[in-house]
């Protein structure tokens, strides 16, 4: 092994390990809503990416309108989509919560199925509807950062943006956190996530809870679209991969964890690159569906989940 | 109790009302015997005679995913792995092997089968020391093999290096999932990730057309597949019927709605919930086998489509989910919605997901719910436990 | 938007022209019906956001004169619009319900594999004669190994492969200031991804360069920064691939943010449409790739007299938007058809397919001439995408004719900067 050949096998670790991490904080945002919305409802939100990219095209539509500085944006976008996920819930999910779905005398298993079924058709609607409205085209948030690094040394660089996000979603997943352990509502979604039935006959109102945790979720959606948009470009049909990604940081973190999240975003991303370095990028997305697989098989309950 | 030898189809029913049930058989007669003649009467090339075929194995798809998620409990968000290895065997075979008509119908629905026996593997093995003998075994043939190709290249029938590793380190996984122990939404992700990691392989694959796909050029008529469609889906429909009012089918939902109860009344809980996924496997196979003979050519990308689990589980409970009319009923719903009024209106996927959204909120229990009282008698076969939470996910 | 609703409405008036037509088909009067599969709905809509303005700017002439004249008849033609939803299966049930349903007598198919090659093999299967384009010939022509299939009622037209190897080619060597021969793959493991690797490899290692290929890579790939790396390493001057715009953009960025810059990047499929390119901002300023129609291609359309430049004026004045590459094809697609049957006199299926076979014809897209494998290569050149400063817009402007120089050059070739 020569002396080059050492300094790239460094370089390539050390590479894997740093980008790993900072795409986990970006995995960590994208799946924080569905985390929320499952630990509280026990809700499977198959419109969960569709909502991030939603989200990504009103910031562009904002931005279109109000020329300033692409972070600027979020202070609209962000309350606009807890109020649509406020609505949402009330108007639409609530009437096929588990609750409700007991209520009206159907079985368990239709308690699971009918919120899939409502929100996938929600995601073809969403998604059909972006078309019709914005046509195909690739957009993005042009700013001066996607394209800027911090260099370490001459072959060593990490994304401004990508690091960014990292302390981002480390912020807001411990503000989170903050709330929900600090706050009357924040305890409130506590209660009823662990037993709704309880908390209603304690005189909780169910459906408020519901629909502040939903529009919790749809703000971490529009922080994760305008993560997106600043970062990458999109198209109207780019929700379900951001789903099934989304899925395996649950999945891996331990269903409804939020810290749970904030890990296992880092653990998949750490997975995937460094498998794309070793095996090639053919093996970066298929490892991490092993890997997603390996947890649902030797730990159900997540690899951070006590 | 034992039930292995009361499962077969056609065990004698257990709970039949033979006055009741003879306008039924009577209906069920009279319908097949009019959409047996259906093609004589409006022409072998009727675009008509298309939709029923479209129906027919849309419902036979719906059947064998009702039987895992109406019946079972066991919601799968990954048949699209069946349907595409179903439709790329067929075409490898019709495309390397000209094989004859039958031949590549029967593999469409066996290759799924051997698929889904390998993920369910692990439970047929009851002894733990005996599955990681089976996975050292499995893996010592995958070495073996390996090295046989590095010293006869033309061993390989995968035709690359990484398309090879990949499938044989895949199967080897799968082989070691014990998928069958994972419930509810862990087991819907599961198959869905299943699912994903197949068609990930699958676009690499020269030898497949890699993400151009394959012809699936049988030589068959429309007709040809209008009657085996027909007859798959009588025969699967009539084979549910008798199969869940036999004691299997009785123990099979007593398996959904509690697990742990079940187990400790008796039930064989795993061999249960392998025999219908194994069936479903099957079904779905040689459904898709049809569909892909009809649409002439699959790539990975349209054979291992989430959509195809949103149309199958649109079919279900749009008709019913866990009766037996439901995917029969679904499956026209179906048609109709999407080849018909989507064409019409140029958004037929914003109709679907419309119709989807539409129908949960007003007709849960799916059109079938809406049906005279003899159709409700086969509902509440179907008991509505109220349990106080989901059965066990988030475990 | 105002494009959608007009198109929606021109959707439906055409379902219930062709649906009247169908009911009334008497005898006596002579009309021609034509269905046509394009992605109306879903992710490669862009590749058709011409129809139905290009279908309306064919026929509606031809029916305000009465109609084609076919043998001694007026015929009027009825077209008709159906989704293909992007997707292979959308694109079969298209196909069938304009065959079964419809009974159309001859069907167009046109935007990329997914949209053609489905309703091709079932014209094959139902014997009705169809024109495909918008594909290029190997992805339609070759089976998974690498045997050409027999098409005997479809034919197509659009540019090869080949073609595209040679103008890649020529454009590295053009390389202002030289080539070291170390050349970076960016290669998904999709249709295009696998074909072009398949045909490219071989080129490049004759001609003596090294490649650098880190392998097929999956269609939105998270991270791109190990394959930087193996391209600096190597130290890479140029860079080659077929990239979808997300994947353009995840890449191109991470290229800049690790320093890495060649001297040359050729890109295709991304580079096609003016929106991507325009969403990337500078990234994208002298990206090379292939122009496989513009206004500089030669050629008048028989039907209708005006040449490529007339077309994209007509088409902006009437839409608003810039024009998209393929409207070139799918004028030219009506050209060859219309013209088989009036040289056929009859709309008899077999008559039209002998006619097809003898195509010889001047179009927007250069002359189309089916050859035994009922295929026709239609010229391409080089391309380069640049910011105009006095309009403010980005420009592709052809860079490279060494393959095709009958399409005029409207720019020199410079380095990626």
């Amino acid at each position: 092994m020569t002396t080059e050949d050492f300094y790239w096998a460094l370089i390539d670790l050390a590479n894997g390990l740093m980008t790993g991490a900072t795409l986990g904080g970006y995995y960590a945002l994208i799946s924080v809503g569905l985390a929320l919305t499952f630990g509280v409802m026990k809700l499977v939100n198959l419109s969960h990416g569709d909502w991030l990219i939603v989200a990504a095209y009103l910031a562009v539509v904002i931005l279109g309108l109000y020329p300033v500085s692409p972070f600027w944006v979020l202070l609209p976008l962000v309350p606009m989509m807890f109020v649509i996920g406020y609505v949402l819930q009330r108007g639409l999910l609530n009437r096929v919560s588990t609750f409700a779905v007991e209520r009206r005398g159907l079985s368990p298993i239709m308690a699971m199925m009918l919120p899939l079924l409502i929100t996938f058709g929600i995601s073809t609607v969403l998604s059909q509807a972006l078309q019709l409205v914005f046509s195909t085209n690739a957009q993005t948030i042009r700013n001066d950062y996607s394209f800027s690094a911090i260099a370490l040394s001459q072959d060593l660089s990490i994304s401004t943006l990508r690091l960014g996000f990292l302390v981002l979603a480390a912020v807001l997943i411990g503000a989170l956190a903050l709330f929900i352990q600090r706050t009357h509502i924040g305890r409130a979604i506590r209660a009823t996530s662990d037993d709704a039935e309880i908390a209603a006959l304690m005189g909780m109102r169910t459906a408020h809870v519901y629909g502040v945790a939903s529009g919790l979720s749809l703000m971490f959606a529009a922080f994760a679209g305008f993560m997106i948009g600043m970062s990458r470009s999109f198209q109207p049909f780019d929700g379900p991969p951001y789903l099934l990604t989304a899925f395996g940081v649950v999945v891996i973190g331990g269903l409804g964890s939020l810290g749970g999240c904030f890990l296992g975003g880092i653990v998949l991303g750490i997975t995937q690159v460094l498998a794309g370095t070793y095996f090639g990028p053919a093996a970066q997305q298929l490892a991490g569906y092993l890997l997603i697989l390996l947890v649902l098989a030797a730990r159900p309950q997540g690899l951070f989940k006590r | 109790m034992d039930l292995s030898n009361l499962s077969a189809i056609g065990a004698p029913p257990v709970t039949t009302n033979a006055s009741k049930s003879a306008p039924w058989r009577i209906g069920a007669l009279v319908l097949l015997a009019a959409l047996v003649i259906v093609p004589l009467v409006v022409g072998t090339d009727s675009y008509i005679v298309h939709l029923l075929m479209t129906a027919f194995i849309f419902a036979t798809l719906g059947h064998a995913w009702n039987l895992m998620a109406g019946y079972g409990g066991m919601l799968s968000v990954g048949q699209q792995v069946f349907i595409g290895i179903a439709g790329f065997s067929e075409a490898i075979l019709i495309y390397y092997a000209a094989a004859p008509l039958v031949a590549v119908w029967i593999f469409a629905g066996l290759v799924p089968l051997a698929f889904a026996a390998l993920l369910v593997a692990p439970m047929g093995i009851r002894w733990p020391l005996r599955r990681s003998w089976a996975l050292v075994v499995f893996f010592c043939l995958v070495a073996g093999y390996e090295i046989a190709v590095t010293v006869k290249p033309e061993l390989d029938i995968f035709g690359d290096n990484f398309t090879r590793r990949a499938f044989l380190l895949l199967f080897l996984f799968l082989g070691g999932l014990p998928l069958l122990r994972l419930r509810g939404a862990h087991f819907a992700i599961a198959t869905w990730l299943i699912a994903e990691s197949v068609a990930t392989i699958f676009s690499g694959w020269p030898l497949a057309g890699a993400g151009g796909g394959m012809q699936v050029n049988a030589d068959v008529d429309l007709l040809t597949l209008y009657y085996l469609a027909l007859g798959l889906v009588a025969v699967v429909t009539l084979g549910i019927f008798l199969w869940m009012r036999s004691t299997f089918g009785l123990a099979l939902m007593a398996v959904r709605d509690d697990e742990d109860a079940a187990a400790s009344s008796g039930i064989d809980v795993m061999r249960i919930k392998m025999s219908i996924f194994l069936i479903s496997a099957f079904v779905t196979g040689l459904a898709a086998g049809l569909y892909f003979m009809d649409a002439m050519i699959i790539t990975p990308a349209s054979g291992f489509s989430i959509s195809w689990s949103s149309y199958v589980v649109f079919v279900v409970v749009a008709g019913g989910m866990g009766t037996v009319s439901g995917p029969l009923i679904g499956a026209i719903v179906f048609v109709v919605v999407d080849r018909i009024l989507g064409q019409m209106s140029g958004q037929g996927q914003l109709v679907l997901g419309l119709m989807s959204i539409a129908l949960m909120l007003l007709l849960p229990q799916g059109l079938a719910g809406l049906f005279g009282r003899s159709m409700r008698r086969r509902t509440h076969l179907i008991p509505f436990l109220r349990s106080p939470s989901i059965s066990g996910e988030g475990q | 938007m105002a494009g959608t609703i007009s198109m929606k409405r021109i959707l439906a008036s055409t379902c219930l022209l062709s649906a009247l037509s169908a009911g009334h088909a008497l005898a006596a009067e002579c009309s021609i019906s034509i269905g046509r599969v394009v992605p109306i709905t879903g992710p490669l809509a862009d590749v058709t956001k011409d129809t139905p303005w290009v279908d309306e700017n064919k026929i509606k002439p031809i029916n305000d004169a009465g109609g084609l004249k076919v043998g001694d008849e007026l015929c009027k033609i009825n077209y008709k619009i159906y989704d293909s939803k992007s997707t292979v299966a959308g694109s079969a049930d298209a196909a069938t319900q304009a065959i079964l349903q419809d009974k159309v007598d001859f069907l167009i198919a046109q935007g990329t594999p997914d949209t053609t090659n489905a309703p091709s093999d079932l014209c094959e299967r139902n014997k009705i004669p169809c024109v495909v384009t918008g594909v290029p010939i190997e992805a339609w022509l070759l089976g998974p190994d690498g045997k050409p299939k027999e098409y005997k009622y479809t034919f197509a037209f659009y540019f090869s492969v080949g073609d595209l190897v040679k103008n890649h080619l020529g454009m590295i060597k053009a390389l202002p200031g030289g080539f070291n021969g170390k050349i970076g793959y960016l290669y998904p493991n999709d249709a295009d991804g696998t074909v072009f690797a398949k045909i490219f490899d071989p080129v490049f290692k004759q001609e003596g360069w090294t490649p650098v290929d880190p392998g097929r890579f999956q269609q939105g790939l998270p991270d791109f920064s190990s394959l930087i790396n193996q391209f600096k390493r190597n130290h890479v001057e140029v860079v080659t691939g077929v990239l979808a715009p997300p994947d353009m953009q995840n890449y191109l960025q991470q290229a800049a943010q690790a320093g890495f810059k060649p001297k040359m990047y050729i890109i295709d499929k991304g580079t096609g449409y003016p929106e991507p390119m325009a969403a990337l901002g500078e990234a994208g300023y002298g990206l090379l790739s292939v122009n496989f129609w513009s206004p500089a291609y030669p050629g008048n359309s028989t039907y209708g007299g005006y040449d490529g430049q007339t077309l994209v004026d007509r088409y902006e004045e009437a839409t608003g938007k810039p024009y998209v590459p393929p409207l070139g094809y799918d004028d030219a697609s009506y050209d060859v058809l219309l013209s088989a049957i009036q040289r056929a006199g009859t709309k008899d299926r077999d008559a039209v397919l002998a006619a097809l076979k003898t195509t010889k014809l001047d179009t927007v897209d250069g002359p189309i001439a089916f050859n035994s494998q009922n295929y026709s290569v239609q010229p391409l050149a080089g391309a380069q995408w640049r910011f105009d400063e006095a309009t403010g817009k980005i420009v592709k402007e052809t860079v490279f004719n060494e393959v095709y120089p009958s399409v005029k050059k409207t720019g020199e070739m410079k380095l990626y900067e």
